[in-house]
């Protein structure tokens, strides 16, 4: 994380809550928090093909504070992995090693405090626009770790940026206004590590060289967004509004290199971004959700262009139905991606549908909680995943996870190209 | 007037005057209509205890914090559950129209894991409400001409003149609603809380039984504090425990919209003593 953002947070975190609290007598019975749970446990993951097919060996701790006063309060959650399996012998690369050997980030990490009917919060924060299962249309506010490739939800790979958060209620709305201090951009996996793959590959260095890697510090990486969510007589509303840098590289040809590679610059573009979103409940047990965004100057790599990258507004909609079925939500999507100025040799393709249809239920006293999932893009036999995820809790301290993954496809496909990282994961937890 | 919670199991929970005296009721809708209309405050708060227990006697709790409001035209609740952490800050808001009106109603949750408030739709309530012995059609608000309802005469429960109404859905949409042919009810005469309610499946079996365990009078309204569902096919049973219980207590509007769900609810939200904050 940058450190001009580390320090601006701290100081609007000092000056929210510790100075105030510095004046007040503070016992230590003041610093014990409201609220405080944890867990510990052990993960792994074994692939279905190949050699070394352990591909975690991991203990995580995970654990969540909270604690309130007159007109405010803070949250705090974070998550430490140690994973034995970037330790010692292993096929992964020296930096994938350094990465993942030890991993520790904030889930959140702010403070909030009370204006009138409404609040601000300030620091690290998770804000996710929209209703899609799963799936990215107007939640575009933070980007996503994809360490464990493209499965994991989104709850677990969204990463945190810091931002100061204005939320105030309107009778049945909701205002929202944001404003991200930094750019925090997508992490692709590390090159060399368990899911590295050509979804994020870098320019060839045979062909192309980076010679521009220009930062975003400061200024220039700021970002801020609108949002309003209520109703209008049966049907639940949504806008939004950002202004922010896409998350995935962008490479704009910058000439050729005195060795006749041509040269490239990597950037991270602005773009504006508008969108909505409703759902209603249509009857027959169906709710019926649609988003639609779009992305003014959306900047795509281009690597047969003379000079920079291509420019193209982006249309993303969605459409999916919710069906609820005694104790199971049965949902279908359709997500189409589309660029509505597509030119030769772009490097992503003028339309780009996803299905997915899933099923979550609850059992045995909601012990079982389960999540079945396939998703697709035509032609299905193409690129496609299975996905079973199961927890068991037999108590309230222990849970148990099972998640199984299969992948169908084309090596050029997002899912085809892990169809040789099949895999189940294992997990044990102890919570307290 | 009357919140879904107040009425579970067909107004089992809370319903009630103490004043209400004996139900002049010749038929039973009319008894049912009383049931659906007694005073029960303009609004409500309590701290809940969701007991779970298993076929072998395990005990799980959940709790939460539950508040009502009566509007003109509908009755607005929300729920906040506080513990244990894997359904910590989940949260449900449902709105429901007056039965005069002849709407649905509507209902939204919150989950944490996914930061964002999902509709649901109101169709099917057969579903398990959150783990327990209660569906969501047994938290359901009493609607009346949903059932024909025939007076079967009166019985004794703890001690408490009861009638015994019986009642079968009047459409295919209700029983596929609810999941229930025929309900059995026990309303005490004197307060018009639901004593007893026995659920009869699709095939006539008695599946479920709801129990009053508990009433204590609470700012001059009888109200049920212990109800216990018992589910005879499963061999399990839940316990849903009403503490804090207060009657016309100054809320907010801000806490009775879809939105407000999200944000949980925070110190100052609530009157001091019964505030569970997030």
């Amino acid at each position: 994380m940058p450190r001009s953002a580390i320090n601006r947070i701290a100081w609007t975190v000092w000056a929210c809550v510790a100075a105030p609290a510095a004046m007040a007598e503070l016992t230590a019975e003041d610093l014990k928090p409201d609220y405080a749970d944890a867990e510990i446990g052990i993960a792994t993951a074994l692939r279905l093909h190949g050699d070394d097919q352990v591909t975690q060996k991991a203990v995580y701790f995970k654990a969540n504070l909270e604690d309130s006063w007159d007109g405010g309060y803070y949250k705090a959650k974070g998550r430490v992995r140690y994973d034995a399996r970037y330790d010692g012998n292993n096929p992964y690369s020296e930096r994938a090693r350094d990465k993942y050997r030890f991993d520790a980030d904030w889930r959140h990490l702010y403070v909030g405090h009370s204006l009138g009917d409404g609040e601000v919060t300030v620091g690290w924060q998770q804000v996710v626009w929209g209703r899609a299962d799963e799936l990215r249309v107007l939640d575009q506010v933070n980007p996503l770790d994809y360490r464990d490739g493209v499965t994991p939800l989104l709850e677990d790979s969204r990463i945190a940026v810091p931002m100061v958060r204005f939320a105030q209620p309107l009778g049945e709305w909701e205002l929202e206004a944001l404003w991200i201090t930094d750019f925090v951009k997508n992490r692709a996996p590390v090159a060399g590590s368990e899911f590295d793959a050509p979804l994020f590959a870098t320019p060839d260095p045979q062909y192309f060289v980076v010679d521009s890697k220009p930062g975003y510090d400061g200024h220039d990486g700021y970002g801020y967004g609108l949002s309003a969510n209520g109703r209008i007589g049966a049907v639940d509303t949504s806008f939004v509004a950002l202004s922010a840098r896409q998350q995935d590289p962008v490479y704009a040809v910058e000439g050729l290199a005195d060795d006749g590679r041509t040269r490239l610059e990597r950037q991270f573009p602005r773009y504006t971004m508008g969108g909505a979103g409703l759902a209603i409940d249509a009857g027959h047990s169906i709710v019926v959700r649609s988003e639609v965004a779009y992305f003014d100057n959306w900047r795509v790599t281009n690597p047969t262009r003379a000079h920079g990258a291509d420019s193209t507004p982006m249309v993303k909609s969605l459409l999916g139905l919710d069906y609820l079925f005694r104790d199971w939500l049965i949902s279908a999507q359709w997500q189409e991606q589309v660029l509505l100025d597509w030119q030769d040799g772009m490097v992503q393709d003028k339309r780009e549908p996803l299905f997915t249809l899933s099923a979550e239920g609850t059992h045995w006293q909601d012990r079982l909680k389960s999540r079945l999932v396939a998703a697709a893009s035509p032609p299905f036999k193409d690129n496609a995943l299975l996905q079973g995820i199961f927890t068991y809790k037999p108590v309230d301290y222990i849970k148990l996870g099972l998640e199984v993954d299969v992948f169908f496809g084309k090596p050029d496909r997002t899912f085809g190209e892990y169809r040789k990282h099949d895999q189940v994961r294992l997990s044990a937890g102890y919570l307290f | 007037m009357l919140p879904i919670f107040k009425s579970l199991t067909t107004a089992a929970l809370i319903l009630g005057s103490a004043c209400a005296g004996a139900a002049d009721a010749s038929n039973a809708d009319d008894i049912m209509r009383q049931v659906r209309d007694r005073n029960d405050g303009t609004s409500f708060m309590s701290q809940v205890s969701l007991i779970l227990h298993d076929k072998k006697g395990n005990t799980r709790v959940r709790e939460f914090t539950y508040l009502q409001k009566d509007y003109p035209d509908s009755d607005k609740f929300s729920m906040y559950f506080s513990a244990p952490t894997d359904v910590r800050d989940v949260a449900f808001h449902i709105e429901n129209p007056h039965e005069t009106l002849g709407l649905e109603d509507s209902q939204w949750m919150y989950l944490p894991v996914s930061r964002q408030t999902r509709r649901i739709s109101t169709t099917d309530k057969r579903g398990s409400f959150m783990g327990s012995e209660y569906s969501y059609a047994d938290l359901d608000k009493i609607r009346v001409k949903d059932y024909s309802q025939k007076l079967l005469g009166e019985e004794s429960i703890k001690g408490r003149d009861c009638y015994v109404i019986e009642r079968e859905p009047t459409s295919p949409e209700v029983l596929a609603k609810t999941g229930y042919n025929k309900l059995k009810v026990w309303i005490d005469k004197q307060n018009l809380l639901v004593m007893r309610q026995d659920f009869f499946d699709v095939k006539g079996v008695l599946i479920k039984q709801m129990r009053t365990q508990k009433v204590e009078t609470i700012d001059s309204i009888d109200s049920i504090v212990l109800s216990e569902t018992e589910h005879f096919i499963d061999g399990t049973r839940s316990e849903m425990r009403f503490n804090q219980l207060q009657y016309n207590v100054p809320l907010e509007d801000r806490l009775f919209t879809q939105t407000a769900i999200k944000r949980g609810l925070k110190t100052g939200d609530l009157p001091e003593y019964a505030v569970s904050a997030r």
